[in-house]
């Protein structure tokens, strides 16, 4: 029998039970969702912290575990505890091996989003993805101590421009009580879209910072001189990176001020592995949905092989080989599971592009198309190979059966 | 087994050699497996190129089994030979093959496939036969043209049909691949006056432009049996004795 009438006589014997059909294209598609969602988030995660540090040498900070600093500096997770002083930054930026150094202080934030007081260097030095430094869509870098520069989410979903005015609070909640509602600032750049936690902060000068803290009583009129007594840390780029391990030796090793000195890409291969269990656990899960989706498929086409008889039959008595009905059924356990694919990669592609724009905000991971890769098509084959292998029960039945 | 009859068969291997016969068969049983006596047990028995016969019989008298012998569905002991084909030397692919191209078949219900269309059933015997494409198409079309189905429910899933209709589709399909055998197995019995008359008209209409083709028509209707050349009784035919004497306690 030539394929395209056994398609069409697969396609039509589906369609003849679509009820049972469609509940479970259902089924796989929703396992395939869930294998396909739980790969994407993580690689686009991975992608997404590995692009954030992928230009910063070593991260300085408090005396605290490397994946700590790692996150509440970088990324932006949970608080730091402790700062560390400026003066052991200025000292810092003097060592030899040192090529440029980024200050960063946490603590503020603006209808929920992270307020980072930086320097101006921020701008020209810190890159991210493969050397790609940060851009402006609009506006330029801060100068003024109450000049703050947006990152592209901040400015999109609050919907601000350049020179709105906005007023930081204190604390990391959306509606804080303790806002430094006396000093407004003004919007004077926006930062292009880079994927990463940038996108989620505002930035102002480590003066900005200060002032707004400044009690009024001794508020100082010459606000560029004004200079904090400690920061949160520091992101660090290296003359050499063979120097790497060599600076951050002196750095852990010095007296004056207990510090942590980690190398990114270090810290968050730890992170990794910590979270490996988790990951494998889910990704597990996922496999056995997968599975058990499949084993529905199997279960399904066994069910109907009963009231199939007739049909088999006649096939067999037109000339049909059992060869062909073993092929038939085989088919139709392949167009189950490749509709159920399709059903799946859309439904992840658009749930990928609907959430894209909330996971940039929430957590500054970009699950958009661009990281989808060759894997999945991979991961994609394998569910195939796998209905083809359910499906070669019920196949084997109905070619058996139809023997006699 | 009676040890005669294999003897016999060998004895009377020439007769297969220079005839035109339809259909062949000598020392020809047939058992279930696991069962003891056997359902068919023709000692001899040939059908001429272009023969109609109809074939009487109770049911349960082995009726469907020797039909699917001839088919070469089952295969039985001693020599069977089908439009000058032995069946039993054939392997099972090439007897697919045979019956696809061979044989036209049409039983009393569930002919059809319940989910393609009419012409689809008609076109799926093409396929399976090899003649898959635009000819076979429009040779599906005349045929059930022929049948005098309604154009309309050529495109309708087979399973809507009527019994009467469908068996008209089922006629069609039997006559696509113009097979030199057409087997037929109570086609009938399920249908009303009106749609036995049709469907018998078809058939000799049929038959009559096809003067080669045998048709080995079993039924219990003999009524119908004036259609045909010849009109023998199964039990005539076969000798199973036992088997018999049970179906007629039935």
């Amino acid at each position: 029998m030539p394929i395209n009438m056994m398609l069409k006589t697969a396609w039509q014997s589906l369609l003849y039970r679509r009820g049972a059909v469609v509940l479970t294209v259902a089924a796989i598609a929703v396992s395939v969702f869930t294998l396909l969602a739980t790969e994407h988030v993580r690689n686009a995660a991975k992608q997404s912290f590995n692009s954030m540090i992928s230009g910063v040498d070593l991260i300085v900070g408090p005396r605290t575990s490397d994946v700590n600093l790692l996150l509440t500096t970088v990324f932006r997770i949970g608080n730091p505890s402790q700062n560390m002083s400026w003066r052991s930054y200025r000292q810092l930026i003097k060592h030899k091996s040192v090529a440029w150094a980024i200050p960063i202080s946490l603590g503020d934030s603006h209808k929920g989003f992270r307020v980072v007081g930086t320097e101006a260097q921020f701008f020209s030095e810190f890159q991210y993805g493969q050397s790609r430094n940060l851009t402006y869509t609009k506006g330029e870098a801060f100068a003024d101590v109450y000049d703050v520069v947006l990152g592209a989410q901040v400015a999109e979903q609050l919907q601000y421009g350049l020179n709105d005015k906005l007023i930081l609070a204190h604390g990391l909640a959306a509606t804080s009580f303790h806002e430094h509602d006396a000093y407004p600032f003004h919007v004077v750049g926006i930062l292009a879209a880079t994927g990463t936690p940038v996108d989620n902060a505002l930035y102002v000068s480590l003066a900005g910072l200060e002032a707004i803290h400044e009690t009024p009583a001794n508020r100082s009129e010459e606000h560029q001189a004004l200079e904090p007594t400690s920061i949160s840390a520091a992101l660090i780029g290296l003359t050499s990176k063979l120097a790497t391990f060599k600076v951050q030796r002196e750095i852990n090793t010095a007296t004056d001020e207990p510090l942590t000195a980690i190398l990114p890409g270090v810290a968050l291969t730890q992170l990794w592995q910590m979270s490996r269990g988790l990951e494998n656990t889910l990704h597990l899960m996922a496999r056995l949905i997968l599975f058990a989706s499949l084993l529905g498929l199997s279960a399904m086409l066994f069910a109907t092989l009963r009231e199939r008889r007739y049909e088999l039959s006649v096939m067999r008595t037109l000339g049909a080989g059992t060869g062909t009905i073993f092929v038939l059924i085989q088919l139709e356990s392949l167009c189950v599971a490749l509709l159920g694919i399709l059903l799946g990669v859309t439904s992840v592609v658009a749930v990928a592009a609907v959430a894209s724009p909330w996971a940039v905000a929430q957590y500054g991971i970009d699950i958009g198309l661009a990281s989808i890769t060759f894997q999945y098509l991979l991961t994609l084959f394998y569910i195939l190979f796998g209905a083809i292998l359910v499906g070669a029960a019920p196949a084997f039945a109905g070619f058996w059966s139809s023997r006699r | 087994m009676p040890q005669t009859q294999d003897l016999h068969s060998q004895a009377a291997d020439s007769d297969f050699t220079n005839s035109q016969l339809a259909i062949c068969a000598k020392a020809l049983t047939f058992r279930y497996s696991g069962a003891f006596d056997p359902v068919i047990s023709i000692p001899d028995w040939q059908v001429a190129v272009g023969e109609r016969v109809f074939l009487q019989g109770a049911s349960g008298s082995g009726k469907s089994t020797l039909l699917q012998l001839l088919c070469g569905l089952q295969i039985g002991k001693g020599k069977l030979s089908v439009a000058e084909t032995e069946l039993s030397q054939l392997s099972t692919a090439k007897r697919d093959r045979f019956r696809a191209q061979n044989i036209g078949m049409v039983f009393q219900q569930f002919n059809l496939i319940p989910y393609l269309s009419s012409l689809d059933n008609v076109v799926l015997a093409a396929s399976l036969a090899g003649r898959a494409g635009a000819a076979s198409t429009e040779l599906a079309r005349s045929l059930l043209n022929d049948t005098g189905l309604e154009l309309k429910l050529w495109k309708h899933r087979a399973d809507i049909l009527s019994i009467g209709q469908q068996q008209r589709v089922a006629i069609a399909r039997a006559l696509i691949n113009s097979p030199q055998i057409l087997l037929f197995d109570e086609p009938t019995s399920a249908l009303d006056d009106v749609n036995r008359n049709l469907f018998m008209q078809v058939l000799t209409q049929h038959l009559g432009a096809h003067t080669d083709t045998t048709a080995i028509f079993v039924s219990h209707d003999t009524r119908l049996a004036s259609y045909f050349d010849k009109s023998i009784a199964l039990s005539d035919l076969s000798t199973c004795g036992v088997n018999g004497a049970i179906n007629n306690a039935y």
